[in-house]
């Protein structure tokens, strides 16, 4: 099996190892990056939460069993008086740490102070589910301000103490989740404790650095009061009681347990911190078993992230539990970029592999992925493939070698590193960055106040994988080596996106990562000028970071590059610059596929219309214009052809019959010829009729044709009046037949002598109730025309000595019906004629409906008929020329005949000739 | 209620029209008759009542020619009480009747007849049509024939009759026949309640 | 005389609930009449303008023989009156007979209520003209004068009288559309009125503006009886002639 190249150190290590033995750095390839089209890789998240780091995981357990335990903190002095460390509130939650004697030191502490890394032991029961918690509600209480992180404390603390710090450190933590940032990191599994790893490389700082205790601890006093980012937070488990009075953090304490014993008073750190910060413990329990655990584990309270823990690891560490590789694995996977470091060959520095050797060697501490790749050379945010590692990432490759904190360190270094302790005889935790070196355990002096970073020399932390910012510190910073604004802040994705996710480190500057980083963490490197070259090249290796292991869910979301060859950019597709799709090639459409389309098809503007659309329009537009001209009124005028011709008809025919009537003329002779039916109306009323017999007569026309109907009338019942002296009924069907009726015997027959008649009066109902009175007259409602107000109830008429024997319609001798219109003859006719019985119906009408009741008589339905102006002269001849009515009417009617005939005959040509006469000019007209 | 009404009035008038066939519903049509004459005497005093409404809204809004609707009202009135009181017989109601009634009908019947003729004398200017001239030959020769020297022996017993008793009235027989069928029709449709125009929606 | 009356009307009123009720594959063809065909346009001028329509019903009572041409011209005023509720000015109606004037005031307010604009119903577009034939006439002569009337509309039992309504329109300059069941009124309304209707016109009027299957199926009943009537007079001539009966 091929032996497996640590991407941070470079050293070739077995392939059955997961960490690497010099440097401790995860051996494992689980953190592919993902290329453009690949689909992503499903993975589940209760198996995810072991590739939180380290640190992450342990604030999570101290979260959750300090809300159990109620732990309390000892008191201690805090050897940082809060207010000189009142504006550094990113650190404040390091003081929260507890300082529990038994805690283990982190190993990237302890790496740093150059004790072996103490082994990391597995907690039974770490491996478990865990809840991120996003925050909220339950966020965890505020640690205790006076509380030092743990992984200051540990500074102070023995190598022992901080593994056995660690050890606790990794117990479940109650509520530290709620300040993990990796909110997505749900259900994931707390990677196996590792932390006497993760202090390596601040061990191997504190052993390089001559920090004073007092220093440290005065500052890390003030310090415990700044509130810190959650990553930095320790959890709230108690931390073991710190073996000295000194409290300090463990990464401290292994960099003063490693410099000098004498520096390990650091009142400010002397409090032992519980737990280290859990990012420090996951980088610790990231790297793997194999990550010896650094010098600084002897810190026990301190807890140290595992990316720093990861920076110091040591092969002499013990193995990590069998569950750590899982873990590491996992951890690795979802490790962020800056964490990982494993699988990053540092191909800009030779020369940095051989630093992180020594730290490496001498702790367990896993260095993280993102540290695992990073060289000590030179910043170049430009490099497609390489990744800046901030500087005080480091000093992890570089070998833990027991410093002694100096001057030159402690001069750029804040204050609360400079009181930073270390405690001696704990095992050194992890160092970051640092490679697992073989260096020997920290010195069991005691507690050894390592001063945070301010009793390190430049020179002593870069030999002991310190941070770069710890190198750096007595330091003026390079401009090389300052994080330009460019630099610091590049874009969220670099402009190869495929560097992005290569093994290959990738380049830029580590503090882009970090955009509001701390000048303490942004500090030039702390490398001595006996290394000052490898600083600069293991700047070169720490910013070169692997590319990290995305998530399946952070994969999904990745566009799809379609581009994934620079040649394709060639092909037509474009580099995005700017934006969020920065460094994608293919994403959006290039402007030259837009251009590649055919232009447009031209449209004509003309409007397309056929040519009855046109006359349509046309027409439109001249109602439009017509609608603009107002047009003169017609107005009717006064006198015209129409009104003239019916005032000259009529003068013509006024003129003619007045004066004739006026006249008397009788210019006219009577008509001598005797219709059939005018002859047998006259021979029933002469001959058929007995005398004083009972007759109905009934008068059934309007005013306007009295003339007429009196004169046809007249002669028949003259005759019959003198002839046969009948007893007469008078009816009517209209409501002025009964005026009418009275009327007659008053004019044309008033001359009559006794004439012996009753008015029935009006009969309404029209056709119904001439069947009724035919039916039973008797009982029929006839009011006698005599009742009135003043006679309400007249005798019956039926009683009457004119009607006497009178009890049916049957019983008249006669009906004689006068009447104007067609519809009243035909009423009687055919109402009252099939119930007559014997009687004799003769009809007296108009000229108008005489031919229409003709039928009638030639049908026998009625016995006579006498019809218009032409039978009332037959008749009057008959009856000796009584009245005279007609006579007198007859030279008027003719002469009116012959001005109609003349007058219909003229103006009919005269109108058909106007007729023509327009026709041809409306055709000539057009 | 619409529907009920409905009802009655079908039953009614099938019985009605049943008792001309029927000689035992004889009697029925003559008491449903009967009734039917009382609500048209009714329906004379509803009409002129209605009269009445009209024209006085037209004199309360004072619209055009309400000066004849005010002369109208008092005549109405006078004639109605002058009516009642004294009787259709009486010899005032005798000259109102002899003096107003008459004389007007009988001038609107004399305006009558310059109308027709001025009708008759702008058909052919309004329409020139077969029709229109078989028209007005026709009315030429009835006319012609209806004057007293048309006692000529052929023109007045035999041409005249034969227009006036064979064409005019063949044509006359078939339009009343036709307007029979319609009559007809019309009445079932009602009786029915297939269509009626009256009576809400 | 009796029977074949009772036969006829049996007849008749088989026939016409057989042709409203049974659904027919094609619609029944008519022939033309010009005077309904230009209605629609008269009705669309007359709501456009602003005008109204006069409707007269003439004189015939619902009891006489005249009452069928009395029905059909309360069709006619109903399909006016809800096709010209819209109008500003609402159509008149005038009748000679009481009955009949109280019809149509019943009518005008069913049209109404069709065309869901009850409101605008008022009662005095409905009028008695006249109790007699020319006062009837003489009545509603002034209607046409001086109530901006656009179109006469004639339709039912008129006499000789009507010649004065249609004179009275044409010096009005309104149009007149004018159908009656009596022969003389129609030999004046052919004379005079612009478009007149002859014959059984009147009562087909409902069929040709669509007031429903009934109408339909009346002219068809009525072409239906005439043609028998045509052949039992052939054929009785026929057999007048041969000494038969």
């Amino acid at each position: 099996m091929a032996d497996i190249q640590c991407s941070i150190c470079g050293k070739k290590n077995p392939a059955n190892t997961a960490v690497c033995q010099n440097c401790g750095a995860s051996l494992s390839r689980g953190g592919e990056s993902i290329q453009p089209g690949q689909e992503p890789t499903r993975k589940t998240t209760s198996e995810l939460e072991q590739g939180l780091p380290t640190w992450l995981r342990d604030a999570r357990d101290q979260r959750r069993q300090s809300s159990d335990d109620e732990v309390q903190l000892p008191s201690q002095p805090s050897s940082f008086p809060p207010s000189s460390l009142s504006g550094m509130d990113l650190l404040a939650g390091l003081q929260s740490q507890s300082d529990d004697d038994d805690e283990e030191i982190p190993d990237w502490l302890s790496n740093l102070t150059g004790d072996a890394g103490a082994s990391k032991k597995s907690q039974p029961g770490a491996v478990e589910n865990r809840r991120v918690e996003l925050g909220g509600p339950s966020k965890p209480a505020r640690e205790p301000e006076d509380e030092l992180p743990s992984w200051l404390a540990s500074l102070s603390a023995s190598p022992a103490a901080a593994d056995d710090r660690g050890k606790k450190e990794q117990s479940p933590a109650d509520d530290a989740s709620a300040v993990s940032p990796f909110g997505a990191f749900a259900d994931i599994e707390p990677p196996t404790q590792a932390e006497e790893a993760g202090a390596d490389w601040l061990t191997s700082l504190q052993s390089d650095a001559s920090i004073s205790e007092d220093a440290v601890g005065s500052e890390a006093g003030a310090f415990a009061s700044v509130d810190l980012p959650d990553w930095m937070k320790a959890d709230e488990t108690p931390a073991p009681a710190p073996d000295t009075d000194v409290v300090t953090s463990d990464w401290l304490k292994s960099l003063d347990g490693q410099v000098a014993p004498e520096t390990s008073s650091a009142p400010g750190l002397s409090e032992p911190v519980t737990d280290a910060a859990d990012w420090l413990k996951t980088l610790d329990a990231a790297e793997g078993p194999s990550v010896p655990a650094p010098a600084a584990a002897e810190t026990t309270d301190f807890d140290m992230p595992d990316w720093l823990k990861s920076m110091g690891d040591a092969p002499a560490a013990a193995p990590t539990p069998a569950a750590a590789p899982e873990v590491s694995a996992d951890a690795d996977f979802f490790m962020p970029d800056w964490l990982k470091g494993a699988d990053e060959p540092s191909a800009a520095a030779p020369s940095a592999p051989s630093a992180p050797e020594p730290a490496s060697a001498a702790t367990d501490f896993e260095t993280p992925d993102w540290l695992k790749g990073i060289e000590p050379t030179a910043v170049n945010a430009t490099a497609a493939a390489d990744f800046d590692m901030p500087d005080w990432l480091k000093g992890a490759d570089e070998p833990a070698q027991p410093q002694t904190p100096s001057a030159d360190f402690n001069v750029n270094l804040p204050g609360w590193l400079k009181s930073a302790k270390v405690e001696t005889g704990e095992p050194a935790k992890a160092k970051p960055f640092a490679a697992a070196e073989p260096s020997a355990p920290p010195e069991p002096s005691g507690p050894v106040f390592v001063p945070a970073f301010t009793d390190f020399s430049m020179e002593e932390a870069s030999v002991i994988d310190t941070p770069d910012w710890l190198a750096n510190l007595g330091k003026t910073p390079e401009p090389s080596n300052l994080p330009t604004p460019e630099t610091s802040m590049p874009s969220p994705i670099p402009e190869d996106m495929d560097s992005e996710f290569t093994s290959e480190p990738l380049a830029g500057d580590l503090d882009a990562l970090f955009t509001d980083m701390p000048d303490w963490l942004n500090a030039t490197s702390m490398t001595p000028s006996a290394s000052g070259q490898q600083p600069s090249a293991d700047e070169t290796e720490a910013e070169k970071l692997s590319p990290a292991s995305l998530p399946s869910w952070v994969q999904a979301m990745r566009p799809v590059d379609t581009a994934s060859n620079p040649l394709d950019a060639a092909a037509g597709e474009t580099m995005e610059t700017r934006g969020p799709f920065a460094g994608l090639q293919g994403v959006l459409p290039s402007a030259t596929y837009l251009g590649a389309s055919s232009k447009p098809k031209s449209l004509a503007i003309k409007l397309q219309a056929d040519d009855e659309q046109q006359n349509q329009a046309l027409l439109l537009e001249q109602i439009m214009a017509a609608e603009a001209h107002p047009e003169p009124m017609i107005t009717p005028a006064g006198v015209n052809s129409q009104r003239i011709l019916r005032i000259a008809i009529f003068v013509l025919l006024l003129a003619v019959v007045t004066g004739a009537i006026f006249m008397g003329t009788q210019i006219f002779p009577l008509p001598l010829g005797r219709p059939a039916e005018t002859m047998a109306a006259f021979n029933i009323v002469d001959t058929v009729i007995p005398p004083d017999a009972p007759v109905l007569v009934v008068f059934d026309y309007e005013p306007a044709l009295a003339g007429e109907m009196e004169a046809v009338a007249a002669p028949l019942l003259d005759h019959l009046v003198v002839k046969n002296h009948p007893r007469m009924a008078l009816l009517s069907t209209s409501p002025t037949g009964a005026v009418m009726a009275a009327r007659m015997f008053s004019g044309p027959l008033g001359e009559l002598p006794a004439i012996q008649y009753v008015n029935l009066g009006y009969l309404p109902g029209g056709l119904s109730s001439v069947r009724a009175f035919a039916q039973d007259p008797t009982h029929t409602l006839v009011l006698p025309p005599d009742v009135s107000v003043f006679n309400l109830a007249p005798a019956s008429v039926w009683a009457s000595p004119t009607l006497q024997g009178v009890q049916s319609f049957s019983n008249f001798a006669a009906i004689i019906l006068i009447t104007d219109s067609v519809d009243a003859g035909r009423t009687w006719i055919e109402q009252a004629g099939p119930l007559r019985g014997s009687a004799q119906f003769v009809v007296v009408s108009s000229a108008q409906a005489g031919p229409l009741l003709q039928p009638y008589y030639a049908s026998g339905q009625i016995n006579g008929l006498a019809s218009g102006l032409y039978d009332a002269a037959v008749l009057e001849q008959n009856n000796a020329g009584r009245p005279g009515t007609a006579r007198r009417y007859w030279d008027a009617y003719s002469l009116g005949l012959v001005l109609i005939l003349f007058l219909l005959a003229g103006g009919a040509l005269w109108s058909l000739a106007a007729n023509l006469r327009e026709r041809i000019a409306s055709k000539e007209a057009g | 209620m619409k529907v009920i009404s409905a009802a009655f009035a079908i039953a009614f008038g099938l019985l009605v029209l049943a008792g001309y066939f029927i000689p035992a519903l004889a009697p029925i049509q003559a008491v449903l008759i009967k009734w039917a004459g009382i609500l048209l005497a009714v329906s004379a005093l509803i009409g002129v009542f209605n009269l009445v409404i009209v024209h006085g809204e037209k004199i309360r809004s004072r619209e055009k020619s309400n000066a004849y609707s005010t002369l109208l009202l008092i005549s109405l009135l006078l004639t109605f009480v002058f009516g009642l009181a004294l009787g259709p017989g009486h010899p005032i109601m005798q000259g109102v009747v002899n003096g107003v009634i008459l004389p007007v009908e009988a001038s609107l019947m004399a305006i009558l007849s310059v109308t027709l003729l001025y009708a008759a004398i702008r058909l052919l200017r309004r329409r020139v049509d077969v029709m229109s001239v078989v028209f007005l030959l026709t009315v030429l020769l009835i006319v012609a024939l209806s004057l007293p020297f048309a006692g000529i022996p052929l023109l007045g017993d035999v041409l005249r009759p034969w227009i006036t008793q064979v064409w005019a009235m063949g044509g006359a027989r078939g339009i009343l026949i036709g307007v029979a069928l319609g009559a007809l029709t019309t009445g079932l449709r009602v009786l029915l309640a297939m269509d009626r125009p009256y009576g809400g929606k | 005389m009796v029977e074949l009356s009772a036969i006829l009307i049996l007849l008749a009123l088989i026939l016409l609930l057989a042709l409203t009720f049974l659904r027919r594959k094609s619609p029944p063809t008519f022939r033309a009449i010009p005077a309904l065909t230009r209605l629609s346009r008269v009705i669309g001028l007359s709501v456009e303008d602003g005008t109204r329509l006069h409707v007269s019903l003439g004189r015939g009572g619902l009891l006489s023989g005249r009452g069928g041409a009395s029905l059909a011209g309360l069709s006619m005023l109903r399909y006016l009156t809800e096709r010209t509720s819209v109008s500003d000015s609402p159509p008149v109606a005038t009748a000679g007979d009481p009955a009949l004037a109280v019809l149509t005031q019943d009518t005008l307010r069913a049209g109404y209520q069709a065309a869901n604009a009850e409101d605008l119903y008022q009662p005095t577009t409905g009028r008695l003209s006249g109790p007699t034939p020319f006062s009837y006439a003489a009545g509603a002569m002034p209607v046409l004068r001086d109530e901006n009337v656009s179109a006469n509309v004639l339709m039912g039992d008129f006499g000789p009288e009507v010649a004065l309504l249609v004179d009275a329109a044409e010096r009005a300059r309104v149009p007149t559309l004018g159908g009656s069941d009596d022969l003389p009124a129609q030999a004046i309304l052919f004379a005079a009125a612009q478009e007149p209707l002859i014959g059984e016109e009147l009562f087909s009027a409902g069929a040709y503006l669509g007031a429903g299957p009934a109408h339909a199926a009346s002219l068809t009943v009525q072409d239906i009886l005439r043609w028998a009537l045509v052949l039992v007079l052939l054929g009785g001539s026929v057999m007048k002639l041969l000494g038969m009966i």
